[in-house]
């Protein structure tokens, strides 16, 4: 069976949904969703709505697609964000809603899975290898 | 850790913030806190809090969307 970790090396540099392509969901592309407060891709909140959840994937679409110019500017303030996810979620077939998730949740699979916490090395026994992960 | 990766790798800013996928990019570090004999462990619940909310959500669509099939009006 192939190692999960293997995942994130063999993704295509753009991820098509729809008529969408996508930019890869990065670092920086995980800095708009914590300053706009995209709790389902950051894990900062468990209780979300029907209507925030359709939100924030489309918030996501959105980050990812839309000119990465376009998408700081927004980015900076909450209502002309949420205005311009607003906007392009307009144009944006419902149908394609259900492939986005499953995307989406590949994604933050892949980064779950890469995640790591540093843990301190027992004074102790400064000999020890570190814990396999 | 985006300067950390850049003075390992060198890589520009731009690249290492926009351009890696997320996920290559935690194993890059990881790797780079390894390659440093840094101890690392595997962060506790939040990644499956959220896949669990990324679940739930997929589900109440599914729900949401069946509801709305032109069949179940009839």
């Amino acid at each position: 069976m192939e190692d999960p970790r293997v995942q994130p090396f063999l993704v295509p540099e753009t991820l098509p949904i729809g008529t969408l392509k996508l930019r890869p969901f990065s670092a920086g592309s995980f800095l708009i969703c914590q300053r706009r407060k995209l709790g389902l891709f950051t894990g900062d909140s468990t209780e979300i709505s029907g209507d925030e959840q359709l939100y924030q994937v489309m918030a996501f679409l959105y980050i990812h697609s839309a000119p990465m110019n376009e998408v700081l500017i927004a980015a900076g303030n909450e209502e002309r964000f949420r205005l311009a996810v607003e906007t392009f979620s307009m144009t944006q077939p419902i149908g394609s809603i259900p492939e986005a998730m499953q995307q989406i949740q590949a994604l933050c699979d892949q980064a779950a899975s890469a995640s790591v916490e540093i843990h301190a090395k027992p004074s102790s026994a400064s000999s020890e290898t570190a814990p396999p992960n | 850790m985006i300067f950390n990766l850049a003075k390992e790798t060198g890589w520009p800013e731009k690249t290492l913030l926009w351009e890696t996928p997320f996920a290559r990019l935690l194993h890059y570090y990881h790797a780079a806190l390894r390659s440093h004999d840094l101890w690392t462990v595997k962060p506790g619940p939040s990644a499956a809090i959220q896949l669990d909310t990324l679940g739930k959500a997929f589900q109440a669509f599914q729900e949401f969307a069946r509801l709305d099939t032109p069949d179940d009006e009839e």
